[in-house]
């Protein structure tokens, strides 16, 4: 009875649905209705060492031990696929001769933050071709946004002897000064270059500069070597 | 039966997943699906008379924003590091996982995969030097995947 109020108070303390219990040599001693979803072909489970169905248990006895001997020790692993399930385990200690194993099913979650994360990396992966596609055109090329450089192809950022977008960014590079030194903005220079194209002169070479306009927002500058 | 956890290694988009089904299953789909968490996969290895089942973990690969969990890391025999080499970032950071996974298990044993190489044409592969814990492998054309395996199973039953 003190073995169910210890196990029932640990799931409720946790919203956890699914339990095993295990021995000290780290064989199964319980299990709740329901986990067999985690895990296809479950049967004559009691008594078996929990790796068969918890490999991701090998190499960590150590820590598996650890509740045993540090009171509230508590070994964590989130995110754990199985069987189309993301489950998030916690062992702790349940008795002086079991440890519980707490599982959190926890796929409707994971499987959102696998979405965005997929949305985010390809994005990523987008930009760096964009980048590599700019890097190898032979005119200079950047972007602003709000007075600000956003992006710049290699052969701009080299002109300025950098090597990334962040230093061109710490220069604030005022090139709208190079057109015209009265201009306050490089909005002013884009008004300006609107349907026609202007000379400048940077760090001593000369260029010929065209602008177009991306969005409301961003607007892109292409500069030829004369 | 000796059993081994292993890692993959690396950088999103490198290859991890791919190298891993190569291996297990000897499928391949160049689909980018993004792993998240862990996924683990058993393989048994046989190395002259030593029989040995891999526990090969397929981790999420590292992000700018992302680095990989020290929790999956712990008590591992040993690691597969994988680079892009389309991506020269990710082969840059192949030494910095190397560092985090080895001050974590300091006796495991690693390699190092150069991956994706099918990409590459001949010039741009000999741009790249590869030291005697490398090799340049493509889970696409099943270049040296085996190996990889083959190579640090070995490394770790010494």
């Amino acid at each position: 009875m003190k073995n169910i109020q210890l196990i029932l108070s640990a799931i409720l303390s946790k919203d956890i649905f699914h339990y095993i219990q295990i021995d000290k040599a780290f064989n199964i001693v319980s299990y709740s209705y329901g986990v067999e979803k985690f895990f296809p072909n479950m049967q004559e489970v009691i008594g078996k060492e929990v790796y068969e169905y918890f490999p991701e248990l090998i190499g960590m006895e150590d820590e598996l031990i650890k509740p045993f001997f540090i009171d509230n020790y508590r070994c964590k692993l989130d995110r754990v696929q199985k069987n189309n399930y993301y489950i998030n385990l916690t062992i702790e200690y349940c008795d002086p001769q079991t440890l519980l194993i707490l599982i959190q099913d926890d796929t409707a979650t994971i499987q959102s933050q696998q979405e965005l994360l997929q949305y985010s990396n390809d994005l990523t992966l987008l930009n760096n071709t964009l980048q590599t596609v700019f890097d190898q055109q032979k005119d200079l090329i950047f972007l602003t946004n709000k007075e600000s450089i956003k992006f710049a192809n290699k052969k701009f950022i080299e002109l300025f002897d950098k090597t990334t977008i962040e230093e061109i960014q710490e220069e604030k590079l005022r090139l709208y000064k190079a057109y015209n030194s009265a201009f306050q903005s490089y909005d002013e220079l884009f008004e300006a270059l609107v349907d026609k194209t202007g000379r400048i002169t940077i760090n001593g070479e000369y260029f010929i500069i065209q602008t177009s306009l991306v969005d409301t927002s961003h607007k892109l500058f292409t500069m030829t070597e004369i | 039966m000796i059993r081994k956890k292993i890692l993959l290694i690396g950088d999103f988009n490198v290859g991890k997943t791919s190298l891993i089904r190569r291996y297990v299953d000897n499928t391949f789909d160049d689909k980018y699906l993004t792993t998240i968490g862990v996924k683990i996969s058993k393989k048994l290895v046989e190395i002259k008379e030593d029989a040995c089942e891999l526990l090969i973990w397929d981790v999420e690969g590292a992000t700018a924003v992302k680095k990989i969990p020290i929790a999956y890391m712990k008590g591992a025999s040993g690691a597969i590091f994988v680079g892009d080499v389309t991506r020269k970032e990710t082969i840059e950071s192949i030494e910095n996982h190397i560092d985090i996974f080895l001050n974590i298990n300091p006796d495991a044993h690693y390699v190092k995969a150069y991956n994706k190489i099918d990409a590459l044409n001949a010039s741009q592969k000999e741009e790249l030097t590869l030291d005697e814990k490398s090799f340049f492998s493509s889970a696409k054309d099943d270049l040296n995947v085996a190996q990889l395996f083959e190579y640090l199973t070995k490394e770790m039953l010494g």
